[in-house]
């Protein structure tokens, strides 16, 4: 009996014991995770505290409302203006704008009930619908205007028959409409084989529908969607709905016959609106009586369909232009022959642990978008490069011709009214201001707006450095001009922008790689988009039109809208100032010789086709296999730990009379004084866990930072509601929202996508969607954004370019200074992504991208460029891939010489969520200057653990480089912070104190339990078997 | 005099430990794979192995004490392959990794517990009892 007893108390020792492990382990995982746990239960695990001894109200970056109310209302408007200007006539026939009294409307195509307003994850465009929050289908908007709508043809759309057909998917465990791409989270995913066009068959449309169609206008809508983690395919899509089509960009069967109907039963008027951000294929409608019109919306998120209607019902001139190309065959871009899967031969790549045996070599280099097609153009008129040669025309065809090429240009957009340019002059000035004068004069008959697009060919030499025929240079639009009316445009530009990359120029301190400006002809011109830019360009140079092909007959050819400008001398040095070839490790044919064909000017008829199987070499292997920095003893060490009573507040700046002037200088002294403060525990804590929060550091009075997506606004499943960041703590600050503000779980993200926003060419308007954003971060206080995407579109079957403005990087570059500077100037800190070559989501873990050094500064660079030079950007989120096999969060080459030496960047930067710890590890991120680590300990390597584990701290310890690195890091990061509006309610007496909330109680106290029991039945277990043994 | 060596006891703690072996080859085809999981399978199999010794050369208490330690070792293991899976747990609970095969790792989890379990058992009855 004793011996059972003995054995029962060993038993439940042991389990309660077990259990206890267990729950040391669930509390380890738990405070990871503290900061999402947090966020969900809306609790806090820290609360700012205030002495008393300060009188200041600590409101740094004060909001221009005084409700939340206003700030709602200011958005929606906004999101209808940017709308307004960001749709694209493409074509139009007269039969817009429609007349609400005239037109009865009937809208065509299943998916106009739920169109797609954003992407899914970073854009997630989203509403509080429990809440009342709404958004507004094109439908809804149009009955907004007072159009009659036939009810019949969306009963048919809502009816059971239907439902099938619709395009929708589960994300999240919930049923999205109007998405069919899916986020895919694991770095490496076959071929997508599935994709839903979401379009009725003809046979299922109704008498009753077709019949009310009759006698009124067809609004034919066309929808494509995109998303995070998840890329078109070309060839491999089917529609599992019975729907056919050879590419998902191009119309599909029952879309054809969808639109033959409503040709068929309308009355006349066929009005396409295009519902996508990738270029869908157009071309058999742009050649097609039967359409009158064309319209491009974009996903143009919660309210911007009103901006849409806006349009069709002529209540707004349409002034938008496109940021992409459109061509006719979507894969005949020179970046289609190396977009997808391209994998390593070499066997011992582990792809689950290394994250690296995919690649994809940019063979394009700076051929990208427009920049082929009208460079390629420019070289098949005047008859050089093999440009008429059949390789990669459209069709197979045995020639190559641009109007069989392109539908529409980029930069192409019509309006209901004409507009006259003069181009008056340009200065271009080396090392000084450049600027271009340009006189609008509106010829037609209705008010409108109107875009100059200035654009520059530099001067070429066959077999020389490769230079695009025509780039834009910049941009500026006139304010609403009434008919007959005229304004005076100046569009400055910044020549460092004209120049060119050459990797092999040397300069005079000997060092090769350089920004090159070549004696000779500079061409600038004007046009509604490239192709009318490199005519006017052409024809002056030739003095003629002949053998110009237009786009449309809209199309100005005139020379005078073109300008020589003579350079007599080469320039390799006024912009390579600390210049030098850094991203020569990305390049495929410097690692391995030969590897790839790259596409040149010299002969077109070179690159088209894959860079297939590739075999890395043992250096590129030891990339691969993520050889990490090993921590060594090296130095004497730094100060941590001082205690010298500096708190971040103190660097903190105050004029006379007590108004916020940002913070002392990054050279002052103090902030290496405030660094010394911090413990190393507490650096490396925070270096580890940047990002969904920064973690606080107690020592120097830093509370918790918030940083969450995206690039259209806070996204909800971080921030669900405008109340969820304050703390009753907080109450006093002007712009706090409590639960009890009607307006409470209203949810952020409902600005139109990039595509929309870079169709404007609207400067101000882009700056004051960037202010309203940092309305939204004063009112739910959350103080970083991980926007704009500034990625270029290299390629439209990336579904994720709905995050990024254009397949151009001076448009990108424009409009990231724009939102940036709106930002900031409310204290949110902007924080563009994916640093750098983001350029496709299919494995976008650990792709190794391959590109030449000028293809990458050319066009991806220069995007990001303006915002991180200007620090209007005061973070950057590097990117998930590798720059050759080098990851790009920890590419030293990118992130600190061309980031921050050249370019002078202060803010700080930061990883993407560590899908991979191994590849995306800590040591090697911190070393390069990579930053902070998105995430936590969730994603500890296997290999080296956790940063903050005894053992690396140790090790840390006697790493006086490491520790250099870090303290660099700090004092990047604090600086951005004390110039932002994390600081808004801090003052000199505030102290950040730690605090349980309910749950952390409730683990601890299960841990303190199953801990005291184990304990007390071990303890009895030995009584017994002490007492056994005496008996025995 | 020693204790005698209790039969089921015995046997539990032969298969926990055969299990422990098993389900640290079984973590190999794992997702997200943790070193230290393999050394406490090892050291719970190496505990197993040693109670099992010590059950028949020495008998009396130690032994069992030996199990309960195999049983929290075993229980460790599984703790500490969890952490680096949870991510991807909770990415693929919501219908985010549809891909993502967990297989490798459920199969492992499963073996773990069995082990876990097994040696719980033996934690209760004791492989050496008194004659």
């Amino acid at each position: 009996m004793k011996s059972r007893k003995l054995g029962l108390k060993r038993g439940l020792a042991a389990l309660l014991a077990s259990i206890f492990v267990l729950l040391l382990f669930g509390t380890s995982i738990a405070e990871a995770n503290a900061g999402k746990i947090n966020s969900f239960l809306g609790t806090s695990s820290y609360t700012i505290q205030k002495t008393g001894e300060s009188t200041g109200d600590g409101i740094y970056f004060e909001s221009e409302f005084k409700t939340l109310k206003e700030v709602i209302d200011a958005k929606e408007a906004l999101a209808r203006e940017i709308s307004d200007e960001g749709t694209v006539l493409f074509k139009n026939n007269g039969a817009l704008p429609l007349s609400k009294t005239g037109d009865k409307v009937t809208f065509w195509g299943l998916n106009v009930i739920a169109p797609t307003f954003g992407g899914l994850i970073g854009s997630t465009t989203s509403v509080n619908y429990e809440a009342g929050q709404q958004t507004i289908t094109l439908v809804d908007a149009m009955r907004e205007l007072g159009f009659s709508v036939n009810e019949e043809m969306l009963a048919l759309y809502n009816s059971d028959a239907a439902k099938p057909f619709y395009r929708k998917a589960a994300f999240f465990g919930q049923e999205v409409p109007g998405h069919s791409l899916i986020p895919v989270f694991w770095p490496m995913f076959e071929t997508a084989d599935s994709y839903i066009i979401g379009e009725l068959p003809a046979n299922l449309y109704t008498d009753a529908a077709l019949n009310a169609a009759k006698d009124t206008a067809a609004i034919v809508f066309l929808s494509r969607d995109s998303s995070e983690a998840s890329d078109y395919a070309v060839s491999t899509m089917k529609d599992p709905n019975g729907d056919n089509f050879e590419r998902p960009m191009g119309l599909s069967d029952y879309e054809k016959a969808m639109i033959d109907l409503a040709k068929a039963n309308s009355n006349g008027k066929v009005i396409v609106v295009v519902n996508a951000d990738v270029t869908m294929e157009l071309e058999d409608l742009k050649q097609d009586d039967g359409i009158s019109a064309i319209v491009w919306a974009g996903l143009p998120g919660a309210y911007g369909f009103r901006g849409v209607a806006d349009v069709l019902a002529g209540e707004v001139n349409p002034s938008g232009h496109i940021s992409d190309t459109y061509a006719v065959d979507s894969t005949s871009a020179p970046a289609m022959q190396n977009f997808g899967l391209f994998f390593y031969t070499n066997e011992d790549i582990d792809p689950a642990n290394d994250k690296g045996n995919w690649y994809i070599v940019e063979s394009e280099g700076i051929y990208v978008g427009y920049k082929y097609y009208e460079t390629r153009y420019e070289d098949a008129v005047l008859g050089q490069g093999n440009a008429t040669t059949g390789a990669g025309a459209t069709g197979g065809r045995a020639y190559w011709n641009y109007a069989e090429e392109v539908t529409y240009p980029f930069g192409y957009g019509l309006s209901y009214t004409t507009f006259d340019q003069e181009f008056q002059s340009v200065d271009f000035n080396i090392g000084g201001e450049s600027k271009a004068v340009v006189k609008v004069t509106n010829t037609g008959s209705s008010a409108g707006k109107d875009v100059v697009q200035l654009y520059v060919q530099s001067p070429y030499t066959a077999g020389g450095l490769e230079k695009s025929a025509i780039q834009l240079i910049g941009f500026a639009k006139t304010g609403v001009l009434e008919p007959g009316a005229s304004e005076t445009v100046t569009v400055e530009f910044d020549a460092k922008y004209v120049a060119s990359y050459d990797e092999n120029a040397v300069k005079a301190d000997g060092t090769a790689g350089a920004w090159v400006l070549d004696a000779g002809d500079y061409y600038f011109a004007i046009g509604n988009g490239a192709h009318e830019a490199i005519n006017n360009v052409i024809a002056l140079k030739q003095g003629n039109t002949d053998s110009l092909e237009k786009t449309a007959d809209t199309d100005v050819i005139d020379m005078n809208r073109a300008k020589k400008v003579s350079v007599a001398n080469k320039d390799i040095e006024t912009y390579s100032v600390g210049v030098q070839n850094e991203l020569q490790d990305g390049d495929i044919n410097k690692l391995l010789p030969g590897t790839a064909e790259y596409f040149t000017r010299a002969d077109w008829s070179k690159g088209w086709h894959g860079t297939w199987g590739v075999t890395a070499n043992d250096a590129m292997l030891k990339n691969l296999h993520n050889q990490v920095y090993e921590l060594t003893e090296n130095g004497s060490g730094l100060t941590w730990g001082a205690n010298n009573g500096l708190r971040l507040i103190d660097l903190v700046q105050f004029d006379e009379n007590g108004n916020y002037q940002g913070a002392v200088a990054l050279d002052d002294p103090l902030w290496d004084m405030l660094i010394e403060n911090i413990t190393l525990e507490e650096a490396v804590n925070f270096m580890e866990r940047s990002g969904d929060n920064f973690d606080p550091i107690n020592s120097i009075g830093l509370h918790a930072v918030t940083a969450y997506d995206g690039p259209v606004g806070f996204v909800s499943d971080q921030v669900p509601g405008y109340a969820v960041n304050w703390s009753e703590s907080e109450k006093d600050e002007p712009t706090y929202v409590g639960a009890d503000n009607p307006y409470a779980m209203w949810q952020m993200p409902t600005f139109p996508t990039e595509p929309v926003v870079a169709a404007t060419f609207n400067v101000e308007l882009v700056e004051r969607e960037g202010e309203l954003m940092g309305e939204d971060s004063l009112w739910s206080n959350a103080c970083s954004i991980f926007g704009p995407g500034l990625n270029n579109h290299r390629a439209t079957y990336n579904s994720r370019n709905h995050e990024y403005y254009s397949e151009d990087s001076m448009l990108t570059n424009i409009l990231g200074v724009a939102v940036c500077k709106g930002g900031k100037s409310k204290g949110l800190m902007m924080e563009p992504k994916h640093f750098a070559l983001n350029h496709q989501e299919a494995n976008r873990s650990g792709t190794s991208t391959f590109i030449t050094e000028q293809g990458a500064r050319e066009n991806e660079l220069r995007g990001f460029q303006g915002c991180l030079e200007g620090n209007y950007a005061q973070g950057v989120m590097t990117a998930f891939n590798r720059l050759g096999t080098v990851y790009a969060g920890a590419h030293r080459g990118l992130l600190t010489e061309i980031l921050r030496n050249e370019w002078g960047y202060t803010g700080y930067v930061i990883t993407d969520m560590i899908n991979g710890p191994e590849y995306m590890n800590w040591r090697d991120v911190t070393l390069a200057g990579g930053g902070g680590c998105l995430t936590s300990t969730a994603y500890e390597s296997s290999v080296i653990g956790s940063a903050t584990s005894a053992d690396n701290l140790k090790k840390i310890q006697k790493d006086t480089a490491f520790q250099e690195e870090l303290k660099q890091m700090l004092k990047y990061d604090l600086y951005t912070f004390a110039n932002s509006n994390t600081m808004n309610g801090i003052t000199s007496d505030t102290r950040i104190v730690r605090t349980f909330p309910w749950w952390e109680i409730t683990v601890i106290a299960a841990d303190v339990v199953f801990g005291v029991a184990a304990v007390a039945l071990c303890a009895l277990y030995v009584v017994d078997l002490c007492k056994k043994q005496k008996e025995n | 005099m020693k204790d005698k060596v209790s039969i089921v006891g015995f046997a539990l703690v032969c298969a926990s430990t055969v299990l422990s072996i098993v389900a640290a080859i079984l973590y190999n085809f794992a997702l997200l794979k943790n070193g230290t999981t393999y050394v406490l399978l090892v050291i719970a199999a190496v505990l197993g192995a040693a109670a099992l010794a010590l059950a028949l050369k020495l008998g009396k208490e130690i032994p069992n004490i030996v199990v309960v330690v195999h049983t929290l070792v075993a229980m460790a293991a599984l703790g500490v392959s969890i952490a680096p899976m949870v991510n991807e747990i909770a990415l693929v609970y919501a219908g985010l990794n549809p891909q993502s095969n967990l297989t490798g790792y459920i199969v492992f989890a499963v073996f773990a517990c069995v082990t876990w379990i097994l040696g719980l058992v033996a934690s209760f009855t004791g492989v050496t009892k008194k004659q």
